[in-house]
Parts: C-alpha cells; structure tokens; sequence
C-alpha cells in the first residue's frame, strides 16, 4: 500500500497532479502537504487525477473538501477527474462526483484557459 | 605520628612516663637514658622529643598493667577518660567492666573502645580511645541512609496511583511503622465531607487499615487547620484530639505523642497526615523532617491521583453525553443498534445514530459518520444530534429537515475551517394500520440502506445525495421505502463495508459480503441482526484496527409486534402475522 503525489502539469495560477495508490487516513498527510505546497507556490486552480487512485475513504473526501474550501476562499477551485471503480462509487455515494467532478456539467474551465 | 604508627613496635619499656607527672618538666628526668624511639633520620639535627611528650598527644589512652594485674602507668588522656583506674591499684578493681572484656562500652556518658596488646614480661597495655564523636557521626549517618531508603521506597509504591482511594491507602500503609504507630490521613474536604484512611501496627507486625468519613465541621481542630496549610505546634491537645476521634486504638492521650504534617496539593493541601507513637519515642526534629518528606511525596502521588479522578470525571461525563442515545420505543417498530468506536478505549467516535418520536406517532430517525475520528469527530457528532433534537420539531420532512441541517452545519464549519462534514441517513417512520411500515428517506452522502424482504431478497434502496455541510444547496436523494410486517430496513457506516481483514488481512469486507451476511436473516429480530453484522465484521477484522462502526435496524414488528405478553397477538410467522388484532 503506497501513495504518491506527482506534479503533471503546472503553470501560473494552475496545479494538476496525479494521485496514485490508496488514500487514506495513514497517506492523506502526503496529499495535504502537495495540496499546500502548491497553494504556496501560487496555484488556486488545482485538478486532481484520480485515474490510479485505488482507494479513497472518508479522510480522503476530507482532504478534498478542504483543498476546495481552501482554494474557493482565495478565489480559485480544487476539482477532481478520472475517478474509477471503488474510488468513483465513493464519490458517488457521497455525492462528491456532483461538487467537485471537472468533467461534462462543470462549468470549471480547465488549469490552461483558467481566467 | 599517628597512633598506628606506635602499635607498630613496642612503645619501648613502659617507663616512658609517669602518670601524673607527664604534664610537668620533672618528668623527664625518669626517663631513662637509652632512647626510647629509633634514632632519627641523621639529617635531622633536632634532639630525640621526649617520648612521654609524644604519647601524651595520642588520641587513645594508654594504661599499662604489670603481669599481676596491677596498673603500672596512666596516660593524662586514660586517667582523663577512666578517672577510677589508678596507679598501683589492681585494673580488675577499678570497676571498668567493659574495658576489661574490651571492645567498645559506655563509661561516664562517652563511648569508648579499648584493645589490650600483650607487652613483655607478662605485661599488658590497654587503648581506649573515646569515639562517642565517631560513633554518633556514623549512627547519624546510617539513620540518614535509612530515611533515604526509606523515602525511596516510599516514592516507588507511592508511583502513580490513578486512584485517590488506593493512593491513600498507600500513604497510610508506607508510614507503619517507620513514622508512626498508628497513621491517620485526611483528604481535603469534598462536597462538605473528609475521607480518612488509617493504617495501625497489627499483633503480627502488618499495619491494617481501614477508613471513614467525616462531615467537614466534625473534623478535629487541628486537622481543619492542617487543611488550611497549618502544621499546629499544640502537640499535647493534638493528642487529646486523635483520641477523641478515635483513631488512637489502644493508646491514651498521656501515652502518646503525635504530629500533624499538611500533604501538600496544588493550592491548598489535598490532606493531612497525622503520625502517633508511644511516647517513649518522642518526635525529635530529623522525625519531623521525615515526616515532612514523606508528606511532600505523599501529597505529589494524591495530587496526581486527585487529578486524574477530576478529569476522569470530566471526560465520562462528557463522554456519555456523546454516546449513541438508543432509539425511542415507536408504534410498529422494533429498533436495532450496534455501535463500535474505532477507538474502543475511548467508547465513542464519528459515528452516530439515533431517533426522535414525532407527534403524530412517527418517528425521525438517523444513522450517519462525521469526517474525522476520535474526540473531535464525537464532538462534532454530539452538536449534529443536537441540531437534529432541536430542528426535527420544525421540520418533519426528511429532505427539508437534511437540507436546514445542512446549513446550520454549513455555518459551523465555515467558521472553524476545518472542512468537517457528515454523511448521513435520514427517515421518517410511520406506522400503518396493517402493521406494516413507510419509510421516507433522504441521503446525504451516505451508503444506501439495504432492506431484507419477507421473501428472502436483500434490496439496496436506490439512495443518493450530497455530502452534509459542504455545499451551500445540496443534492439531497429521496426515496420511499414500504415495510411489510417482519420486514426489516438496515442503516450502516462504511465502518463495515471498509473493515480490513480476512485472510490476507488487507482485504475490504465489502458491500456483497455484508449483503451475503444478512441473507436468509429476514426473521431475525432488528437486535439480534445488528449484533450479527458487528459480530460478521469483527470475525473479518480479527485483530486489525477499524474504523467506526454503526448499524441501525428498523423491523416492522407487525399489529401485535409491541405486545408479546398477549400471546394471542403473537402473529404467526408462516401467517405472517397481517390479520393479527393491533395491539
């Protein structure tokens, strides 16, 4: 069971990173600590890909909630794509998918065209 | 030149003095021409000293005996230290028992000891140093090791009791018999009234002790005073006192001396500690001093232990208004809980379920998980209980009473920032005339409800919905869920579905296990079916750590469900029970 965070993408005022492995209580301090680097560094559009995230629970949705406050209070959003099986049900039942989901509905522009 | 040094030859012929003369000039002229000392280095150019000289600076006197027995000379410091013994008269008759039997004897108040060394021709010479300084120097300090050893075992069982009770049965044990013959401690006053532990030497050498309690006005004077930081110096009525309490067994007020020393606490004393003994060991200072140091440590370990029974306190109290409360009795319903903090020393955690009555005979009832675990998730677990006690008696509509929730929690987490939220659960239940159930339900992020038919399905009710306290306008799913009698509706927290176990220990339990679980449990009743999911999920854990777990059951109990002592109400299973009279 491991966790990695790595840093895609990233330009002025944006922040893609990819998640990868399980995010729970034991990892989800790597995940706040990548999330405050970025907001330090500058980032307030910050889009998480969950493609290779395997697990995610409660501490994790926290985690997310957070950043997205965080990032809403300075004028910018955190959001999440590419969510599958576990991960993706997770969201669902949480009805996170509906908040922070980056894909179709949401109006959130990408990290590149990000006014 | 030491004494030893002397020892090592012979002092020469025994002439080297006479008695009473060694302090005048004249005596040098006895002494007789041959040196009596090895001839001094060839460098020195001083003339040989007097040899009488010498020995009257020796710390030991000296009394020299001839073969009869008879003292021949006395050194100024012998006829000093042993007036009786006088030249020409025999030693045995001068009445110095103990220097005769040698070794170490009190004479005249000092103590002494004497050694006897053989001398030629039969005579003999006696040393006898006076060591009441060395001695009493050494006893002082053999008396200082032992009340260090003392006190160092007394800081070792003292530790650090958890509990005030046995601490201060320790008190009072550890100063019998060392401090006192009988030990009596006082604890500061609590809610008006003093606890006492006493602690007297029993026939067989080990203390017994028993204990009491005392209004604060009954308490002796000079304990109220001891209380108050006052160490009373009236030793006499002191006494009078301790017997008048009766805590002196078998020891009258004249046959006994006491003290009393103040435990210290953190601002006031947290006791006092009285010590009695028979008054033929009076308590001198270095006692008091003992007594003192024993106090200081006792008072740590009481206020330790004081301490910690005050916060236990807190935390118990605080704790049980944070525990799950068990569902109220409903028309039609029988309720089943299981409830499992993650932290089971704790007893409570971030999960939480419960259920209001309504007026009109329903029910509002939930079963939800706070982000977070631990204290902080209780906490946050007792304010939404909170606000669903108050807000369910505006709003009965499940989605509407999920939604006003929702922003009240909105607006507490907002301001703390800590991005909490609950996931949640939330129905109505209401009774129906053929003993059947509906359930209104609205989600909030939370695993659906499953149902387990009278047919033996288990359906997942098709549940959705938003977080609670995250979004401002929250998607919140509806659903209505009708019960046939001896059905049953089950609430969980991801707790099960998430516990980690199974053979390779690692393996998530999963929503079908849970579903494999509780299938074919359609008549079980709502208590025993929690208990079963708990016990399946804790036979998965096996010693793995968890998360929260809560299951809320709702079993339509049919017409005669709620009374089981009319057995004519009692609804035949294969009947199942609809024609059944309401009860």
């Amino acid at each position: 069971m491991s966790f990695t965070v790595t840093y895609a993408e990233h330009d002025d005022g944006g922040a893609h990173l990819l998640l990868t492995g399980e995010l729970d209580m034991s990892t989800v301090p790597e995940l706040t600590a990548a999330l405050d680097r970025s907001f330090a560094t500058g980032a307030r559009r910050i889009l998480l890909d969950l493609t290779d995230l395997t697990f995610c629970d409660s501490t994790g949705i926290a985690a997310f909630v957070r950043g997205d406050n965080r990032a809403a209070a300075e004028g910018g959003w955190l959001r999440l794509t590419g969510a599958t099986g576990r991960v993706d049900r997770v969201l669902r039942v949480t009805g996170l998918a509906d908040v922070l989901g980056h894909d179709s509905d949401s109006p959130a522009p990408t990290p590149r065209t990000a006014g | 030149m030491t004494a030893a040094d002397v020892r090592g030859h012979d002092p020469g012929d025994g002439r080297v003095w006479t008695p009473s003369a060694a302090r005048t000039p004249a005596f040098s002229a006895d002494v007789p021409g041959r040196p009596a000392l090895p001839a001094l280095a060839p460098d020195r150019g001083h003339a040989a000293p007097d040899w009488s000289e010498v020995v009257e600076h020796f710390r030991e006197g000296l009394v020299i005996c001839d073969a009869d027995g008879v003292v021949r000379q006395v050194s100024p410091v012998a006829e000093r230290l042993l007036p009786e013994v006088v030249p020409g008269a025999l030693l045995a008759a001068a009445g110095v028992t103990g220097l005769v039997a040698g070794g170490d004897f009190t004479h005249h108040g000092r103590r002494l000891r004497a050694r006897r060394m053989p001398l030629s021709a039969g005579r003999s010479c006696w040393y006898v140093e006076d060591v009441t300084e060395i001695v009493s120097r050494a006893d002082a300090l053999l008396a200082e090791r032992a009340r260090s050893a003392f006190l160092a075992v007394v800081g070792e069982k003292l530790g650090n009791p958890l509990h005030p009770d046995r601490a201060a049965a320790a008190v009072v044990r550890l100063a019998v018999p060392t401090l006192a013959e009988v030990a009596v401690l006082v604890l500061a006053p609590r809610s008006g009234r003093s606890r006492w532990w006493r602690a007297s030497r029993g026939d067989d050498e080990m203390p017994t002790v028993d204990s009491g309690v005392l209004a604060a006005p009954d308490l002796p004077p000079a304990i109220a005073e001891g209380l108050l930081g006052a160490e009373p110096h009236a030793v006499d009525w002191l006494v009078e006192q301790a017997v008048e309490a009766g805590w002196l067994p078998g020891l009258t007020s004249v046959e006994a001396c006491a003290r009393v020393v103040p435990l210290p606490g953190r601002e006031a004393p947290v006791g006092v500690l009285l010590v009695a003994r028979r008054a033929t060991r009076w308590y001198d200072e270095e006692d008091v001093d003992l007594v003192r140091a024993f106090a200081a440590r006792a008072g740590a370990a009481l206020t330790t232990a004081v301490l910690y029974r005050d916060q236990a306190e807190v935390a118990d109290t605080l704790q049980a208004s944070l525990v799950p409360v068990e569902p109220a009795e409903a028309t039609g319903v029988q309720w089943g809980t299981a409830y499992r903090p993650a932290q089971a020393g704790l007893r409570i955690g971030g999960d939480f379920y419960g259920a209001h009555r309504l007026p009109d005979g329903g029910s509002v009832f939930f079963l939800g998980d706070v982000s977070g675990k631990g204290v902080e998730a209780a906490v946050f677990t007792g304010q939404l209980r909170q606000c669903l006690h108050a807000l369910h008696r505006v709003e009965a509509h499940p989605a509407r009473l999920l939604r006003l929730l929702n922003d009240a929690l909105l607006e507490t987490t907002q301001a703390h920032d800590r991005g909490r939220f609950a996931t949640m659960v939330l129905g109505v239940v209401r009774p129906h005339r053929d003993g059947g159930l509906t359930l209104a339900l609205a989600g909030g992020g939370h695993l659906p409800p499953l149902v387990l038919r009278n047919s033996g399905a288990v359906e997942q009710v098709p549940l959705s919905g938003m977080l609670v306290g995250v979004v401002p306008d929250p998607r919140v799913g509806e659903v209505t869920v009708r019960l046939e009698p001896g059905e049953t509706c089950l609430l969980y927290s991801d707790g099960i579905t998430e516990a980690r176990g199974g053979r390779r220990g690692h393996e998530q339990f999963g929503p079908e296990r849970l579903v494999n679980a509780v299938t074919d449990c359609q008549r079980m009743p709502a208590p025993a079916l929690a208990e079963r999911i708990e016990q399946v999920t804790c036979d998965w854990l096996g010693h793995g750590d968890h998360d929260d777990i809560a299951v809320l059951a709702l079993r339509a109990t049919g017409p005669g469900g709620r009374t089981p002592r009319h057995l004519h109400a009692v609804p035949d299973p294969a009947a199942t029970g609809t024609r059944g009279p309401r009860g």
